[in-house]
């Protein structure tokens, strides 16, 4: 059985504000949300800019669970939840594929047991911060919290995790095994992510600028994106707008090297021809690509090799990562949704910073908005630690 | 198109490798005791004695976390099991993908890494630690040492966690997207989550204790593969992966049964052709396990639990479960049965041991998620 998947509903925050429409018009005007860090204190790191949700507070009333016993990542994964159902009119009570994907999970949660057993004693931990640590408890709390049944699958493929998540649901819409799935991604701002990236010497000190020939690291960022995927027959039936369509998913795997992307490119250059396979398309029926585009310079050159490969220098691409941060396991969710907002809204989100293109990256940099375009289907891609690929291709629905 | 497991690779605290698990199965002897690694202060099911150097030849992860090199070894051992070349790129040029169940992944390394930065700030922060602390890392390992460049996914979970990963896998395999699937689930006890479960009343106080579970550690991988390609390279099929369900409502019990039916009916088969249950009996919750099972289940199905051998083990029990179960499938020995002495699982206390046909194997997570999955006989026609 082959169904087509449809969307509709899509909720987002990231540094450009809470919700979609803060988000497109951050997108489309190419915004630079990024600040220095306030959550924690960063002046002993290296870098110390990152793109946090601009005054974020979850004012929702709960009805089961309690709002201070909630972390960061709950709290961001339920405000984009509940955007992404209201739009869709989804109808909460009901059996449905939750599909969630997550770097960090409840690590501010782990963290903050880690250090209390570390200075109080283990007598005196809180031991259920460290349940609210395990990366699944997110999904769970969403659950109980909006009595959604059935089936939760979190996925934790560093970068990847979202891209992945949203490419099970969509397999599993598509083959009949679920009608309707919430599916996305959150992570918070941590200072373990800080921490670490700053010691693998990834974060930059300045300014992100993927493809440029003077990246020097990564911003983190934070958010969540959630999209509420349907078979298409199901949403019309019952009147919703449709947002967009998914239509091919490929993963891979570079079996290279734990951190570092293989240079050659080979996995990358796996998933994007896995994903227009699995789409039934072809490289020129691609009219946007949102990159993974860290600004590493061995990310953005291995990328900027694939993506020339497979689409070769004319294909439109750009980041948004130097506007919002690198939301690790919620930016495939982030830039499916961005690719989203460009499909509908004909733009394509300028890849800020770039002042000049790295030779070494022979691919077509669009460091402007382009508006009034129109664009059919966009591949977004996700690449993460650990050599883990996905790449999603969207399409413009036209009925 | 039928999915087989080919291949089993087990680090448990009864030892190193299928035949390890495979003899504790049959004698059936409680492994749990006093942790000698936490002082004696509480009693669970460790794995002694690995020596992880001396069972996997490749320097590249002898920095790995324990967590990594459980599942390098049952990995490498899995590989052999089912025939497929086990050493360094094995993998390569087939379409070979990896799926693991994790829990807790390398709580060390994430509480090292954090005790660096805590007390030396950003010098302190290890950035080797750092990258193998990702839930990630050891289905990123697995796919470097053999070259296994297809899907890699990670799955993030409580026990049921294990079922979902090779009903994934399956599915990866069921769609032509990998030719071979690696499964994978790897847990060790660390002292801070059994402080944090005990201090949350889930942990039993000594072996004899009624209420709780006992801690463990260990790892299971079961190789995935179509059929048919399997037969035609000579490999021996030892289960068949069949239907699976996972559900979860608040209902717990309502949840198990639920689970149950629909894994059930995905396998065509009616209750009554159930011939064994392996049951999870995990996390405190195996009275409402017993319970819901009773009313789905045939009485005349012989149930048991890996619980009282090797403790909790989180995603690698549910896959341990299933290692088990094709264990049971390939062979005309039964278990021992190491079924927890409650007046709840009266219903299904022994039965015969005969050959096994089609394994039931139910898990409950710590969050209440219930998982179901079937695993038949493999019919060679």
């Amino acid at each position: 059985m082959s169904r087509r998947v449809v969307i509709t509903g899509a909720g987002i925050n990231t540094a450009h504000g809470a919700g979609y429409d803060a988000n497109l018009s951050g997108m489309m005007e190419g915004r630079n949300s990024i600040r220095e860090i306030r959550l924690f204190d960063v002046s002993r790191y290296r870098g110390r800019l990152g793109g946090e949700v601009p005054g974020f507070s979850f004012d929702v009333p709960l009805k089961k669970l309690k709002k201070n016993r909630l972390d960061r990542a709950t709290l961001l994964l339920f405000a984009a939840f509940l955007e992404a159902g209201e739009q869709a009119s989804f109808p909460f009570g009901g059996e449905c594929l939750v599909s969630l994907g997550t770097t960090l999970g409840g690590m501010i949660s782990g963290a903050k047991y880690h250090e209390e057993f570390l200075r109080k004693g283990p007598g005196r931990a809180r031991a259920s911060l460290l349940t609210d640590y395990l990366a699944h408890s997110q999904a769970a709390h969403l659950k109980e919290e909006y009595g959604i049944k059935g089936r939760a699958f979190t996925f934790s493929d560093a970068c990847a995790s979202s891209a992945n998540a949203i490419g099970y649901a969509f397999n599993e819409i598509r083959s009949g095994r679920a009608e309707v799935s919430v599916a996305g991604g959150y992570d918070p701002m941590c200072e373990f992510t800080v921490a670490g990236f700053n010691s693998l010497q990834a974060i930059t000190p300045a300014v992100c600028r993927p493809f440029d020939k003077n990246r020097d690291g990564l911003v983190l960022g934070e958010g969540a994106a959630i999209l509420i995927l349907e078979e298409e027959a199901r949403a019309k039936r019952r009147g919703a707008e449709i947002l967009a369509e998914v239509i091919g998913f490929g993963a891979s795997s570079d079996a290279y090297h734990s951190t570092r992307p293989d240079p050659e490119a080979r996995g990358a250059i796996a998933s994007m021809r896995a994903a227009l396979a699995d789409a039934g398309i072809s490289a020129k029926d691609i009219d946007y690509i949102n990159a993974h585009g860290t600004a590493t310079p061995y990310n953005d050159q291995m990328e900027a090799k694939a993506i020339n490969e497979v689409f070769g220098e004319y294909t439109p691409v750009s980041s948004i990562k130097p506007m919002v941060g690198h939301l690790l396991g919620a930016s495939g969710a982030t830039e499916a949704i961005v690719s989203i907002m460009s499909l509908r809204e004909g733009f394509i989100p300028p890849n800020i910073n770039c002042v000049e293109v790295d030779p070494g990256c022979r691919i077509n940099v669009i460091r402007q908005t382009v508006k009034g375009a129109y664009l059919k289907r966009a591949l977004s891609n996700s690449f993460g630690f650990g050599g883990a690929n996905a790449s999603l291709v969207f399409q413009r629905y036209d009925g | 198109m039928r999915v087989v497991v080919t291949g089993i690779g087990a680090v448990t605290p009864s030892g190193i490798g299928k035949d390890a698990l495979a003899l504790a199965l049959r004698e059936g002897r409680p492994l749990p005791g006093p942790v000698a690694r936490f002082g004696g202060r509480f009693s669970g099911s460790e794995v002694k004695d690995f020596a992880f150097e001396s069972l996997f030849d490749d320097r590249r992860f002898r920095r790995a976390s324990m967590v990594t090199k459980f599942s390098l070894v049952a990995a490498k051992l899995a590989l052999k099991d089912a025939g497929l070349k086990d050493t360094p790129g094995g993998l390569e040029g087939i379409k070979a993908a990896v799926v693991s169940g994790v829990t807790h992944g390398s709580l060390a390394f994430s509480c090292d890494f954090h005790r660096g930065y805590l007390e030396e700030g950003a010098v302190g922060a290890s950035p080797a630690l750092f990258s193998d602390s990702v839930l990630n890392a050891s289905t990123g390992a697995l796919s470097l040492a053999f070259g296994a460049k297809g899907p890699s996914h990670t799955l993030i979970g409580s026990s049921p966690v294990g079922l979902e990963a090779v009903a994934f896998g399956g599915a990866l395999i069921e769609s032509g997207r990998a030719e071979v699937c690696l499964v994978c689930a790897s847990e060790v006890m660390e002292e801070i989550t059994v402080e944090a479960y005990s201090k949350l009343g889930l942990v039993k106080s000594g072996p004899d204790a009624k209420e709780g579970f006992l801690p463990g550690e260990g790892a299971a991988v079961l190789v995935l593969e179509p059929f048919e390609s399997a037969v035609k390279r000579g490999a021996k099929p030892l289960a068949e992966v069949s239907g699976s369900s996972f559900y979860s409502s608040g209902d717990l019990e309502n949840d198990i049964r639920t689970a149950a039916e629909r894994a059930i009916k995905g396998s065509g088969l009616d209750p009554g052709d159930l011939t064994n249950l392996i049951a999870g009996l995990n996390c405190a919750n195996f009275m409402a396990e017993a319970r819901a099972l009773s009313g789905v289940l045939s009485a005349s199905l012989r149930a048991d639990s890996l619980q009282g051998l090797f403790g909790e083990c989180f995603s690698a029990s549910s896959l341990l479960s299933l290692a088990a179960a094709s264990i049971m499938l390939s062979s005309e020995k039964g278990l021992a049965g190491s079924l927890n002495k409650s007046s709840e699982w009266s219903w299904a206390k022994g039965g015969p041991q005969e050959p096994s046909q089609n394994v039931l194997v139910s898990s409950i997570g710590l969050s209440g998620e219930a998982g179901c999955m079937v695993f038949k006989k493999v019919r060679l026609d």
